[in-house]
């Protein structure tokens, strides 16, 4: 479709080379579940001759290997109990519910992470780049901020194909939050045609929203209260990362909160799930068991954290390059070691055997 | 050949393609060697096999042997059949997976003049990708792989591979297990009597529902035959192996399994055409029909073969009748 509107907009020449348009459309990395590709991007780029270069192929087989381990270390541990858990929620607590819906969110981030990492790691293997599709979303500070972060491919896409022409945000207020809303069901639909993830999008465009309204409240108590004086109370730098750590917290709450609508499967689980799901009666004796036991159970916690502090340490570093420049730049044998323990581990921890392994997002 | 390669590939490529290959091989041995030196915990359970071998090397002929997967291990009193057949009895069954050619070809060394073999082959093992329904049969390969390494042949190269994984994704659990010092799996060597009959089951109560699962768990209800094709090489095995006994001085017949009743009245006809079809292409005699070895759900468990103590007597019963012309 982002062809089409290109020619009429004028954006981009028509192709007239049928290989080169097959090739467009049927590029195979992404033809599956993204990134969805510009044709600016991608067309050029297939008018180009490629030659061999080492270091692009290693770099993308690192990008490959690091979407597999996501895919088939994390996801598919997650999916384990998540399936469990949503194929009869009303066999669950409340506690069990929680962790099922927070192991969900880890479980879509690095299933289409995953994915999308290893269609860029073999497109970048062929001398191909394509788009980012993923940034660390899950340390977003608020839900826009998410939302650039999150499946940005298709956000984009939205933005420049639906939400723009309608006005975007160079409207009257009201105006501006109806196309927030009304972009986000569209998204929602695009999910599939089901209730729930009507209810997904709709919660993220009233996300959205409310953000427009916290934003107003924030500057009319910044304006009431002089910040000098507050300052003088708290240590400036203290208080930005508490407040900082705060957003973090609500962000992430209020996406694992709506991720229950896209993953329940129908309405009605889904009002169970979130009127049933609690903190309150901790107990992993029975997650543990449905998990496969105790130390699949560990592995899963550790794996979740270990993804966030590599996110964090990638959040931090850029200053100093990406992760993968930096591992390039070891020595032969560090590189070598450390390709051999990412193999191994992809083959010792995947799961392999699921019965329900394919990636979420094939059936969009 | 030489030429033609380093002008494709240049020196850049040749570097790379070095260094990866290298990684690969490297990782293909290690995984190779780990597969090797990890055993899984069933292969114990599954190893009786290798002390029923010993066993049956040392009977005197004749003999009737049994031969199929656990319907048999679960279903028969040997001592029984010995009894009242005045013959020497063992029963080789023992699990599904080893397959029908597997089966057969194990007993073929102990084959002797006047010996009776009486196989009784699962309803899976007729169906092509039939074991593919039950859901541990990922585990089989690997695991009978661990307890035959001969056995390889009888299975596809991909199978092979997927034990190779699983014996890497046991790894951690296993180390687990070591650090906190769980033994590895029961030896159920103990749990077969002398003439190869599993007794472990016999004095499990039917009210033990934890022990005695729903004969669905390993075959789903809804299992629909009739969308399954019939495997031609079941029949080629069979006669095959009816005329090397035949050569041998043996003799060959066939009964069916255990089925429980539940599962058989989804689509009693079916069973009718399979022993129409069978009837029809075996050169083998075939004893009594599927409807003859049906028995009530509830005495059945873990498996829709295995039945509990008391239908084992009457199966047992049953199978005295049925080969009773053939030993005297």
């Amino acid at each position: 479709m982002s062809y089409t509107i290109e020619i009429y907009r004028r954006h981009q020449k028509a192709v007239r080379h049928l290989g080169q348009f097959a090739l467009f459309v049927m590029f195979y990395p992404q033809l599956v579940a993204g990134p969805i590709e510009r044709p600016q991007n991608l067309l050029s780029q297939l008018q180009t001759e490629q030659h061999f270069n080492s270091q692009r192929v290693a770099s993308g087989l690192q990008l490959m290997t690091w979407g597999l381990f996501k895919k088939v270390v994390i996801a598919d541990r997650l999916a384990i109990l998540v399936n469990t858990v949503y194929t009869n929620p009303s066999q669950y607590t409340g506690f069990e519910l929680l962790i099922a819906t927070f192991f969900f969110t880890f479980q879509i981030y690095c299933d289409f992470s995953g994915y999308s990492d290893i269609a860029l790691g073999a497109a970048q293997v062929m001398g191909f780049t394509l788009m980012q599709n993923f940034r660390r979303p899950y340390l977003a500070t608020s839900i826009s901020d998410f939302w650039s972060r999150w499946h940005i491919s298709l956000s984009t896409w939205f933005r420049d194909y639906l939400y723009i022409p309608l006005g975007g945000n160079r409207v009257g207020l009201w105006r501006w939050q109806f196309n927030l809303l009304f972009v986000f069901l569209v998204s929602g639909l695009w999910h599939g045609a089901s209730w729930t993830f009507v209810l997904w999008g709709a919660l993220h465009g009233l996300y959205l929203i409310s953000e427009i309204w916290l934003g107003k409240l924030a500057s009319l108590i910044n304006q009431a209260i002089n910040p000098k004086k507050l300052h003088n109370l708290i240590n400036p730098t203290i208080s930005r990362n508490v407040i900082r750590l705060l957003k973090w917290c609500g962000v992430f709450i209020f996406v694992m909160y709506a991720w229950v609508f896209f993953r329940a499967e129908n309405l009605q689980d889904s009002i169970y799930i979130i009127s049933h799901i609690s903190i309150a009666n901790a107990n992993f004796n029975r997650i543990s068991v449905l998990i496969g036991g105790n130390i699949e159970l560990f592995f899963a916690f550790a794996l979740i954290v270990g993804l966030l502090a590599v996110e964090i340490y990638q959040q931090h570093s850029l200053a100093f390059g990406s992760l993968r420049q930096q591992i390039r730049q070891l020595p032969l044998w560090s590189r070598f070691a450390l390709y051999y323990l990412s193999v191994m581990m992809i083959l010792i921890l995947g799961k392999f055997f699921n019965a329900e392994a394919d990636f979420i997002y094939f059936q969009f | 050949m030489q030429r033609l390669i380093l002008s494709i590939f240049n020196f850049n490529m040749r570097v790379f393609f070095t260094k990866l290959l290298s990684l690969g091989l490297v990782i293909a041995m290690s995984t190779l060697l780990i597969g090797i030196i990890t055993r899984p915990e069933e292969s114990r359970s599954l190893g009786v096999t290798i002390a029923k071998h010993r066993v049956l090397q040392q009977m005197a002929s004749p003999k009737v042997v049994l031969i199929g997967g656990s319907n048999l291990a679960f279903g028969v009193d040997s001592a029984r059949l010995q009894q009242e057949l005045n013959t020497n009895v063992f029963n080789l069954g023992l699990n599904v997976y080893f397959g029908l050619k597997f089966h057969l070809d194990e007993i073929r060394p102990y084959v002797r003049s006047g010996d009776l073999i009486v196989i009784s082959p699962e309803y899976h093992l007729f169906y092509i990708d039939a074991l593919k329904l039950i859901e541990t049969d990922y585990i089989m390969p690997s695991v009978i792989h661990a307890t035959f390494p001969r056995s390889a042949v009888y299975f596809p190269i991909r199978d092979q591979l997927s034990a190779l994984l699983i014996a890497l994704n046991r790894l951690p659990s296993r180390i687990g297990d070591r650090i906190r010092q769980i033994p590895s799996g029961p030896d159920l060597t103990f749990a077969y009597n002398y003439l190869g009959d599993f007794i472990d089951h016999l004095n499990i109560p039917a009210s033990d529902r934890s022990r005695i699962n729903n004969a669905d768990s390993k075959a789903p209800a809804n299992i629909n035959w009739r969308e399954l094709s019939f495997d031609q090489n079941s029949i080629q095995y069979l006669n095959q192996f009816d005329e090397f006994a035949r050569a041998r001085g043996a003799r060959v017949v066939m009964v069916y399994p255990s089925w429980p009743n539940h599962l058989y009245q989804l689509d009693p006809t079916f069973y009718q055409d399979h022993h129409a079809q069978l009837r029809q292409r075996l050169n083998i005699p075939i004893l009594g029909t599927p409807d003859c070895y049906v028995y009530p759900t509830e005495h059945m468990f873990d498996s829709p073969y295995h039945v509990d103590a008391i239908w084992r007597q009457e199966r047992s019963k049953r199978l005295i009748e049925d080969l009773q012309p053939f030993t005297h």
